[in-house]
């Protein structure tokens, strides 16, 4: 069963972007999962100098543009954040049939 | 737009099956126009709302939603959306990317001509999902040439990308195109 699991894991912090807790908790939870045998994806917000794909202790962790559209506010933001996580969430499902959850990390 | 797209749908449903998937601010709805056409009306699951554009966003994950589930009943046969107006398409892109759905997109205007102030940020965010529909889209359709002349103006988009269908036979064949090379 879990080595056929993969999970796509939506947060908009990773290392090296770091603003509270969760950018820790997703990097432990992630990495534990993959050890486990299952496929994990990171989708994440990029970061300056930091790759747009690199693979972490066997995690695919993919950093998308979250600054591609000028927003007005903060809701805005987020809204178009997730329009720009969720397209690239799209293609790895187009890619990896497999996927067989999601985790929407915190409320954003 | 909307008796417009009544019109092309009612017409488009005589050569094929029609789902028009629109929004509602009441329940979640379906009805036969015919047995080649039906109208999905889906209303937005979160309010309320900072701008248009969560609006939009937060309907559109109800719209992949219903598209899917449409998708799915036939069975995964060959199928185009058609979308008309910007505000659905970031699910236009969703359903592209997961499912290789293709789309065409048809602006029936633009922001650079609906917004007092072009270039305030909700309007170049606005913009930028008018640019997205219209570079990932397969086909741009117009109404007139002054419109393919703004849309190539503002956005850069290739001239053959454009159509201008003379009537519904023109564009049923453009949808076929689109599939034959999807």
């Amino acid at each position: 069963m879990v080595n056929s699991t993969s999970v796509i894991m939506l947060s908009w912090e990773y290392p090296p972007r770091i603003i509270g807790g969760l950018s820790a908790h997703v990097y432990e939870l992630s990495r534990s999962l993959s050890r486990l045998g299952v496929k994990v994806h990171v989708v994440t917000c990029d970061f300056p100098g930091a790759p747009e794909y690199e693979e972490v202790n066997g995690v695919s962790v993919h950093r998308v543009d979250s600054y591609r559209y000028p927003t007005p506010d903060f809701a805005t933001w987020v809204a178009m954040m997730n329009v720009n996580l969720q397209h690239a969430a799209a293609e790895i499902i187009a890619s990896d049939r497999k996927i067989s959850l999601f985790t929407a990390m915190t409320g954003l | 737009m909307a008796y417009e797209v009544d019109i092309l749908a009612s017409k488009i449903s005589n050569n094929l099956p029609v789902s028009v998937v629109t929004f509602n601010d009441r329940a979640y709805s379906v009805e036969s126009k015919s047995h080649t056409l039906e109208i999905h009306r889906v209303p937005n699951p979160v309010t309320p709302h900072a701008t248009i554009v969560t609006w939009s966003v937060s309907l559109c994950s109800e719209i992949e939603r219903i598209v899917a589930d449409i998708y799915y009943a036939r069975e995964k046969r060959e199928m185009l959306l058609d979308v008309h107006g910007w505000h659905f398409i970031p699910a236009a892109v969703a359903l592209k990317k997961a499912l290789k759905i293709p789309f065409a997109f048809t602006p029936h205007s633009l922001e650079e001509h609906r917004s007092g102030d072009p270039s305030s940020a909700l309007s170049s965010c606005i913009r930028g999902i008018e640019w997205l529909g219209l570079y990932e889209s397969s086909l741009v359709v117009v109404d007139s040439l002054w419109m393919k002349e703004q849309v190539q103006k503002i956005h850069s988009v290739p001239q053959g990308k454009i159509k201008i269908p003379k009537d519904t036979e023109e564009l049923l064949s453009s949808y076929r195109k689109i599939l034959q090379a999807s």
